[in-house]
């Protein structure tokens, strides 16, 4: 059984037309996949019917053999880390450590346990000269590594990143994507949605293709 | 140039005059009525009544709050419910309570009027009624971002959620902290964006000529002045017999 399936997933919004048609995947914890598209083409709104974010039309999600939707939202947080598309939306503490640190708190870990852990995610995404900053202060580059580290410091067994490349220059991109390698590294799955092929190819070994709500591989 | 019937100027005073009249007015059958009436007006304006039933639902618990706390700062009249010296429920509070409670009900639907105009139409109004232009449109770019506020709230509540923090379950003192963070990306967000807007709206030379020139500068039509004149006529009426204490 895979780790994500999707069965038969048909969406719409209301009063729209069909935007994804039938589509089946199958995700296993280890994966790294791109989910590439032309704009507008529902690569993000299939990112939150993985998420349990929106329901399918028809069809199901199922999260390691139940459906996503039986899982409380901060349970399905915890097992899928789900980085959006615009890192603002998820960054809320005051300084980079304390974003990090934030969740980890409330699982009931010692400061120490949490203060190691900001640590290495800090360290991971080299964000340790930046870890008393504003978050809203970082650069965008910065805020897509500070939104990554938040997410994989609560140690999810899959991530979800929503094109994660938008609006970086080549070396931000690359600094990125050797975070993103280090998160393959540690067994750590992956899908990307994104319409940088390039980027995609470098880091991922499959490539999902999604045109008009179809999905190919 | 004559605009489309009825010109935004029209709505504008209808709803003054409409909100007017729920605020000034106690009774509840009189307020019931002006519902009815407003509700009506709705439909044959076509506007549909779904957008007032889940606006009405949206601040369900605000209006439950208000009219309960009404209710218990009214205790007069027939006694119901008394727990030793304080009255919990009397036919006075749930009258006030019913007079807010459709109070609001006007209000919510009196305003559905306007979304029958577009955002630039209901500035040139303003502008026509000898508002500031500035204010006109700080009133309105206010009240559009409203709804995107709401929307920065509930991403940062699902933001945090899918971060494990499961907002039902966390201690009552611990939640107060939690939305506190929870407003920090909803206000730097809201500033974020208000300093781009502004910096758009300089970059498009706006306030750079202390006269403005209008795409469209509407007048009123027969109708227009038919109807503001019939809204007026009734709404000073009905707020003249109100202050004689005969409704």
């Amino acid at each position: 059984m895979a780790f994500i399936q999707l069965e038969q997933i048909n969406f719409r919004w209301p009063q729209g037309p069909p935007l994804l048609r039938d589509i089946n995947l199958a995700l296993n914890r280890q994966d790294t996949v791109a989910l590439v598209g032309s704009n507008g083409c529902g690569k993000t709104t299939l990112g939150k019917l993985i998420m349990g974010l929106l329901s399918p039309t028809q069809g199901r999600v199922l999260l390691d053999g139940r459906p996503v939707g039986d899982y409380p939202l901060a349970q399905r947080g915890e097992r899928v880390g789900y980085v959006f598309q615009n890192p603002e939306k998820q960054l809320f503490a005051a300084s980079v450590a304390d974003e990090v640190g934030f969740a980890l708190r409330h699982r009931g870990l010692n400061s120490d346990q949490v203060e190691a852990k900001v640590e290495e995610m800090l360290a991971l995404f080299e964000l340790e000269r930046r870890r008393d900053a504003f978050p809203f202060n970082l650069s965008h580059g910065e805020k897509q590594r500070l939104a990554l580290a938040a997410v994989l410091a609560l140690d999810p067994e899959f991530v979800l990143l929503d094109e994660p490349s938008t609006g970086l220059d080549w070396l931000r991109k690359r600094k990125l994507a050797q975070a993103l390698e280090k998160v393959g590294q540690r067994g750590v799955g992956y899908i990307i949605i994104s319409h940088d092929h390039g980027f995609c190819r470098q880091l991922c070994a499959r490539t999902l293709t999604l045109e008009g709500g179809k999905l190919y591989e | 140039m004559s605009s489309a019937f009825p010109d935004a100027r029209t709505l504008i005073i209808a709803v003054v005059i409409l909100t007017s009249l729920a605020i000034a007015i106690n009774n509840p059958l009189v307020l019931a009525g002006l519902l009815a009436v407003t509700l009506l007006a709705l439909v044959a304006a076509k506007i549909p009544l779904g957008d007032f039933v889940r606006r009405f639902k949206r601040f369900r618990w605000l209006i439950i709050t208000l009219a309960l706390v009404q209710s218990l700062t009214n205790p007069h009249g027939q006694i119901y419910w008394q727990w030793r010296e304080y009255i919990l429920l009397s036919s006075g509070g749930l009258w006030a309570a019913l007079a807010v409670l459709l109070r609001l009900a006007v209000i919510l639907a009196g305003v559905q009027f306007l979304n029958r105009k577009n955002y630039q139409e209901l500035v040139t109004g303003m502008v026509q009624m000898k508002v500031p232009y500035e204010l006109a449109y700080m009133v309105l770019l206010g009240i559009r971002f409203i709804p995107v506020f709401m929307e920065e709230f509930r991403d940062a509540l699902t933001a945090m959620a899918l971060r494990g923090v499961d907002l039902e379950q966390i201690p009552w003192r611990d939640k107060l902290r939690v939305y506190s963070y929870i407003l920090m990306p909803t206000v730097a967000g809201a500033m974020v964006r208000a300093r781009r807007i502004a910096t758009a709206m300089e970059a498009r030379a706006f306030r750079a000529y202390p006269q403005r020139t209008w795409l469209e500068w509407p007048r009123l039509s027969r109708w227009d002045w038919a109807l503001i004149t019939s809204v007026m006529a009734v709404g000073f009426g009905i707020l003249a017999l109100n202050w004689r204490g005969i409704i």
